[in-house]
């Protein structure tokens, strides 16, 4: 082997330290004995909101976005064959019954890891079924935006990210309506 | 597996005469990460005064330093021995060159005569919310003014230190790239 092939190998952690954000999606799902955790697939409208509030530069008014009550949710989907696209904006097929109950929270638990974590839980008996997809939706602005563009009120309830069936992220499940169906989808910032 | 991760990494190119270079990574540290679930995690109401953000006029620089002996770490703040002076020209824009790929892109020159000395660091600033928010947060507040985002050095090894050759402009541009991991 070459002895010089590797010397940069060696410097590689010390020249990447803190080189990347990496944002990734782990989602928990509870119901009964149904019980997995899987990660998100990000669709393209996700990426460039991330831009367009990177961005912002003024911002005037009544406005609202993102998680303001009613911009954000967590959805079910019946689809079991489709698998995610970076350009999806919705479910496939998916089931218009809200969660009961919905709330979120941000968190610095260490240095370099920052998290947003949102739980949805549907109460017994409010929605059934078979499961194939579940989708995280967002108050985005999913138009790219110019640099230092005017912050205004946002779409309501967009897709960010999926997990399905069809990905093999889980096994197609049907609803147990005898206890609640509560999901946790954690999205984590960390340096890579 | 299609967009299980978004990964933020940039790249920094930099022109004065005979000296060019390009880094293909920088060093974000941690008040970016803090910014970015916050700006992700607003909700919304009466915003008024109107405020500033982000990259609002003075809210971002870039900006060079002289140090060449300390790395960067995650809870960094400011270069660790900066240059006051400002570049003369700033820009920056949004790109989607194709799907699955955004940009941002600052464009800073300095004109010939500006600035001199010997540069060992460099630094993107923003105008960073640097406090953790709640989830669902009113923003009705002005950002931070220029606050460090990430840092390229010659202690990290990311380039060697040169001397400003002050008989020509000194352009940076530093492109933050957006992709599906």
């Amino acid at each position: 082997m070459n002895v010089l092939s590797w010397i940069p190998k060696l410097q590689l952690p010390w020249r990447k330290r803190l080189s990347c954000i990496l944002v990734s999606g782990e989602v928990e799902v509870w119901n009964g004995e149904t019980h997995f955790k899987a990660r998100n697939h990000f669709v393209e409208q996700g990426l460039i909101d991330l831009v367009n509030m990177l961005t912002v530069s003024y911002a005037t008014g009544t406005l609202y976005s993102h998680v303001y009550t009613g911009y954000y949710t967590m959805r079910l989907g019946r689809n079991s064959t489709t698998p995610t696209t970076a350009s999806l904006t919705a479910l496939v097929d998916e089931v218009t019954t809200e969660p009961n109950s919905l709330l979120g929270e941000n968190s610095n638990p260490t240095v370099g890891t920052v998290r947003i974590k949102v739980m949805a839980t549907w109460n017994a008996g409010t929605v059934s079924g078979q499961v194939g997809e579940l989708g995280l939706r967002w108050g985005l602005f999913t138009g790219l935006q110019s640099f230092g563009w005017t912050y205004s009120t946002s779409g309501t309830k967009l897709l960010m990210s999926r997990l399905s069936n069809a990905d093999g992220d889980f096994v197609t499940f049907t609803i147990n309506t005898g206890v609640p169906l509560t999901i946790e989808w954690r999205i984590t910032f960390t340096f890579a | 597996m299609l967009g299980e991760s978004i990964r933020i990494k940039a790249e920094v190119e930099v022109w004065n005469g005979r000296t060019r270079f390009r880094v293909k990574h920088n060093h974000f540290v941690q008040q970016a990460l803090i910014h970015l679930i916050n700006m992700m995690t607003v909700g919304g109401g009466a915003i008024t005064p109107p405020r500033q953000w982000n990259v609002y006029s003075g809210r971002y620089t870039l900006r060079l330093g002289t140090n060449t002996t300390t790395p960067t770490d995650a809870s960094m703040t400011t270069l660790v021995n900066e240059i006051a002076t400002e570049p003369n020209s700033l820009s920056g824009a949004n790109e989607n060159p194709s799907l699955g790929v955004v940009r941002i892109k600052v464009t800073a020159t300095w004109l010939a005569g500006t600035v001199s000395g010997t540069i060992g660091e460099l630094g993107l600033r923003w105008g960073l919310f640097t406090g953790l928010q709640g989830f669902g947060w009113n923003p009705n507040s002005d950002s931070g003014t220029k606050n460090l985002l990430s840092r390229l050095s010659c202690a990290d090894g990311d380039f060697t230190q040169f001397t400003i050759n002050t008989g020509v402009p000194l352009t940076i541009e530093w492109r933050i790239t957006f992709t599906f991991a």
